[in-house]
């Protein structure tokens, strides 16, 4: 064998991965087909401005912490965290008020009390109210293999209280925010955040609201971009005796006998190892890459079962000056009615016309990313169709760009675009066609709880033996999502590694 | 829908489902004569009450909500109906021994439905939970599937 394991791209799951595995003493190889890392957690430069491609929040700082120090390394040898404090700045278009919204559960707690003490009560009781379980809980689901009958047992044996709380997951996000509080401002305010997982109120489980516990400890920007959090993994990696070849793409795997024993380049060579993880999409994985015939129709029918989360496209714009923002991030509020209603009207009918539900992001705020003297760089994400209606993104990119422009002039930021020096956008057809990402759907598949743990495909393949998954297909989006995912499958690769040796 | 009217459909499922769920469980509940006889019109009964309080509610029902709150109860009643019409025909047909099977198999199995049918509806025909419910519905053939990738 050429190597003990070869990892399929090097996004923040895949270096994970990799690193974790090397650390352990196994000959690893990462593949990446681009010519950097990262996938979605990159950057890239432009006219003297750091843009990051996609991601550009690192919550949950933890999970960094726990990849380096499984390394045996300190993370802060590699890569620092700013701390970004508020959180985000947020907009009422109806009012026009701007609010600071703090990094911190306390923060927010306080936030919403300015408006609604009842309601500040009622944020801090459901947050805290499974008690202390929640530290652990959110440690544990994203450390621990989730696609297994019996590991949802063991989660609600050693929580017995989420049994109590397990009518959440079969509650609507949209009807907990409305029955738990009164004020249209918490609310509103709340409704963000199921946009942020993908799915509008009415059909998001309300346990993403525990979601924001994971934001205990604050929100981060790494110092030089999101690029530079992901090729210090690569460095890492490399470290800890790892080997990474970029611009270098995987055909497909390389079967003997129902097992992954490498993979075969593009050019026809084949590089052969004891077992195979993946980072790139699981649907991708199985169906292009692995072939139908040596899938179970079971999963087939599974893998093609599985809804896209929505698609992305992002503006990237160069400014002559500081926009005159009190946060990195700018996000606009609505009601959960409305949210519903942006949702229905044109997240599913495919319409490509930029609206105010997004992330509007200046990294050079806090310094962290280059750009000329006296200029700052903006971007904005916003939910977009992969297939709009309205024609082909490759005729109707530019207009959309103006009209995002224009958008963000009126909504967050007046006066903004008299001070565009530079522009440039990346369509959900971008994202496919260059990260391969399946329809530029940067959560792989649906946040829904139906698309979720037991039912999101596992970190140990059940129909390839050696082959093992991670990334976005089977941990829920996210950048701590992915490197979690890819520490979770190297325990599995070195646990079945280390089980065949001893028998 | 108005609350009580969807209360009063979601009881009658229940009690309903209860009911048959107990019948076929107390197997020789009835002598052997009055068995089929009690249940075959036990079965009408129960029909023509979901009938009728469906064809009320299926009115009162929100547009997106009329046409699966009358399929809902449409099936449940057409089961009911085809079950009087099954346990009059085993009148003539069956011992009394298969009787007992058959009552104590398809009871409860139909019995169980019934309720099922009660909690999607108590939820259903609440607004708030109708997209959150309608989605789950529209994923749940897939999720066996999904759960072996």
């Amino acid at each position: 064998m050429d190597y003990d394991v070869i990892v399929i791209g090097a996004g923040a799951g895949g270096l994970s991965a990799g690193a974790s595995i090397a650390a352990g003493g196994l000959k690893t190889l990462v593949l990446e087909q681009a010519d950097f890392v990262g996938g979605c957690a990159s950057s890239f430069d432009r006219d003297g401005f750091r843009f990051d491609t996609g991601a550009c929040i690192i919550e949950m700082a933890r999970a960094h912490d726990w990849f380096y120090e499984r390394l045996g390394l300190q993370r802060e040898d590699y890569i620092k965290f700013i701390p970004t404090d508020p959180a985000f700045e947020m907009i009422d278009p109806l009012s026009g008020n701007r609010y600071l919204v703090p990094s911190s559960i306390e923060g927010v707690a306080e936030m919403i009390r300015q408006h609604s003490a009842e309601d500040a009560q009622a944020f801090t009781d459901f947050i805290r109210g499974p008690g202390r379980m929640l530290d652990e809980l959110v440690d544990v689901v994203f450390t621990t293999p989730q696609g297994r009958l019996r590991h949802l047992a063991k989660v609600f044996t050693r929580f017995p209280r989420l049994i109590t709380n397990a009518r959440y997951l079969l509650t609507p996000y949209g009807k907990l925010v409305n029955d738990l509080f009164r004020h249209p401002f918490t609310r509103s305010f709340l409704s963000y955040y199921s946009a942020i997982g993908g799915l509008p109120p009415s059909i998001q489980s309300a346990v993403m609201l525990w979601g924001y516990y994971g934001e205990r400890d604050g929100m981060f920007y790494p110092k030089g971009g999101m690029g530079e959090l992901t090729r210090a993994m690569a460095k890492a990696l490399i470290d800890v005796g790892g080997e990474l070849q970029v611009g270098t793409s995987v055909q497909r795997l390389h079967l003997e006998k129902g097992k992954a024993r490498g993979v075969v380049l593009e050019d026809g060579t084949i590089i052969r190892s004891r077992a195979v993880v993946s980072n790139v999409n699981a649907r991708t994985l199985y169906l292009n890459m692995v072939g139908e015939e040596h899938i179970p129709g079971a999963i087939v029918k599974g893998l093609e079962s599985y809804e896209f989360s929505p698609a992305c496209a992002v503006a990237y714009l160069g400014l002559d000056y500081k926009p005159p923002m009190k946060a990195q991030h700018m996000i606009a509020m609505t009601s959960p009615e409305l949210m519903d209603k942006f949702w229905s009207g044109f997240v599913n009918k495919n319409v490509a016309v930029p609206q105010g539900v997004g992330l509007v992001s200046s990294s050079t705020r806090e310094n962290a990313t280059p750009a000329p003297a006296g200029c700052h760089s903006l971007t904005f994400m916003t939910v977009a169709p992969r297939h709009p209606s309205s024609g082909e993104w490759s005729r109707i990119k530019w207009d959309y760009l103006d009209q995002g422009i224009d958008m963000v002039d009126a909504l967050f930021l007046p006066g903004v675009k008299d001070h565009i020096i530079m522009k440039t956008i990346a369509t959900p057809e971008d994202f496919e066609n260059r990260l391969l990402i399946p329809n530029g759907s940067i959560y792989a598949f649906s946040m829904s709880i139906w698309s979720q743990m037991l039912f999101r495909p596992s970190n140990r393949s059940r129909c390839i033996r050696d082959l093992y998954l991670c990334g976005a297909s089977t941990h829920c989006g996210s950048v701590p999502g992915a490197v979690c995912s890819g520490m979770i499958a190297a325990d599995l690769v070195m646990g079945d590694m280390n089980g065949r040796r001893k028998r | 829908m108005r609350k009580p009217a969807a209360r009063l459909v979601t009881a009658l499922l229940v009690l309903f489902g209860l009911g048959l769920i107990v019948m076929g469980a107390m197997g020789g509940w009835f002598s052997a004569g009055d068995r089929l006889y009690s249940a075959q019109y036990i079965m009408l009964g129960c029909f023509l009450v979901l009938a009728i309080t469906g064809a009320v509610s299926a009115r009162l029902a929100e547009p997106d909500y009329r046409k699966v709150v009358s399929t809902l109860l449409y099936v449940s009643g057409t089961g009911l109906f085809l079950m009087f019409l099954f346990f009059g025909l085993l009148r003539i047909l069956a011992g009394d021994g298969a009787m007992r099977i058959l009552l104590a198999v398809m009871l409860p199995l139909y019995g169980l439905a019934l309720v099922m049918a009660g909690a999607a509806h108590h939820y259903m025909s609440q607004g708030d939970y109708r997209p959150f419910m309608y989605d789950f519905f529209r994923q749940l053939p897939y999720l066996y599937y999904r759960y072996r990738t």
